[in-house]
């Protein structure tokens, strides 16, 4: 006897499908279902019971108390004061980077994210890895470098790829076909970044429409210097910074 | 979508590490959660303050009896925040009866008890407001409008597909916030 699937059981947890004659006849069986549907069903009863509740920020004077309290030294950085800013270090076009939201914890959690990618990118990379080709100057829309885009931790089904062109007037454009629709339908708000190796800055390039997107690469943003290619899920809440949620991401191996 | 996920389990990895910007982090992410409940319980601003501190304090100091393997970090700091708004209930009790210095029996425990459901339901509704968009938007219409998932569909013009697995999705991922929260 198969157990009810992951999603069937949601819909019941959630009230949607009364369980027909045989989810019914499973559920009367099986206690591992039932006590899986139970678990759900409080999920449900406690989150219809939440919509009353707003959460409130504490006044960013807690924090202050809370770092002399543990003789912290750095209070001027409260969170609640002023999101802190990473200070990546100046690279040629300081302009255009923009800091990794949280600080070093999000870099962090940046570092052990593309410490995951690049594993991942190793398996993929000894079967089908990224390709390099020279562009010859004066030929129009030439392709500098190509890399596959590998997903990240969370986005397992998306897959994509990027490349750099050079047209005859010497601009670079990143194209990035991105595949993760297919699987999920919506797609979240997209948007393409070009960072440093060591993701201590990083430069967005725009948002991505539909599954594949054309974007000049700003003049100083050197892709040697900002090889790594990464596509965010973002939320459409106006914060400019990156969301730290990776959705794939890549190296572009551009001679210099 | 597991937008805050890795970081989530990032940030409850790194916690043990002593970095004060870790703990900045935490505060910056649970620090509503605590003074919520805070206040949900205390009724008072002054006091919810107090306690949000004392939570986040007493967390730092507290941070080696931490395993991220045990509990969600927001569980666990549920947990103390329960404890430190038990201790001013129990503080706030003795006053009043040092204050109602004529033994008052029906007075003796009037506070709220912050074990009920209200842990569970602020947890909840941060981790409602922390969804992304599109399935924030379904599990409010699934929740709060009591939206059959064909109807959410085709108000908001979605495969039926997609609604489902945000349903699954976002359950899942709620239910996990939820844990160990007894």
């Amino acid at each position: 006897m198969n157990h009810i699937d992951e999603e069937s059981l949601a819909l019941l947890a959630i009230g949607d499908d009364a369980p027909s004659g045989a989810a019914a006849e499973h559920l009367a069986a099986c206690p591992a279902c039932r006590a899986e549907l139970e678990d759900l069903r409080h999920v449900v009863t406690v989150a219809k019971s939440s919509q009353s509740v707003e959460l409130q920020q504490p006044s960013a004077r807690v924090w202050d108390r809370i770092a002399t309290d543990l003789g912290f030294d750095d209070r001027s950085a409260a969170p609640a004061a002023a999101p802190a800013a990473a200070p990546a270090p100046a690279p040629a076009a300081a302009e255009h980077v923009a800091p990794l939201r949280r600080s070093r914890v999000r870099r962090r959690t940046a570092l052990l994210l593309t410490a995951a990618a690049a594993v991942v990118g190793l398996v993929l990379g000894l079967g089908g890895g990224w390709y390099l080709f020279a562009g010859g100057p004066g030929r129009s829309d030439t392709v500098v470098s190509r890399t596959a885009l590998d997903p990240l931790p969370g986005w397992s089904g998306a897959r994509g790829s990027a490349e750099l062109e050079r047209d005859g007037d010497g601009r670079l454009s990143l194209v990035v076909d991105l595949d993760h629709r297919a699987r999920d339908g919506a797609a979240p708000l997209r948007e393409v970044w070009m960072m440093r190796s060591d993701l201590s800055g990083l430069v967005s390039v725009g948002f991505l429409d539909g599954d594949t997107g054309r974007f000049v690469v700003p003049a100083g943003v050197d892709p040697t210097r900002y090889p790594v290619v990464d596509v965010s899920a973002e939320s459409n809440d106006g914060d400019p910074a990156h969301s730290g949620d990776s959705v794939v991401r890549g190296t572009l191996h551009t001679r210099a | 979508m597991t937008t805050n996920q890795p970081d989530e389990r990032d940030l409850a990895d790194a916690f043990g590490s002593g970095d004060e910007r870790v703990l900045r982090a935490v505060y910056e992410r649970w620090s509503s959660l605590v003074y919520t409940l805070a206040l949900r319980s205390l009724t008072d601003a002054a006091a919810a303050e107090d306690v949000t501190q004392q939570v986040f304090v007493r967390a730092w100091r507290g941070r080696h009896t931490y395993h991220p393997d045990t509990a969600p970090l927001g569980a666990w700091l549920v947990g103390i925040t329960r404890n430190c708004v038990a201790d001013a209930l129990a503080e706030r009790a003795r006053h009043e009866r040092v204050a109602h210095a004529v033994a008052d029996e029906e007075r003796t425990t009037p506070a709220e008890d912050p074990h009920d459901g209200m842990a569970e339901r602020v947890l909840v509704a941060g981790e409602l407001d922390r969804l992304e968009e599109v399935p924030r938007t379904v599990m409010r219409l699934a929740f709060f409008e009591e939206l059959s998932h064909r109807e959410i569909a085709e108000r908001l013009g979605l495969p039926l597909g997609t609604v489902k697995s945000h349903i699954r999705r976002s359950l899942a991922r709620l239910r996990t916030r939820l844990e160990v929260i007894e």
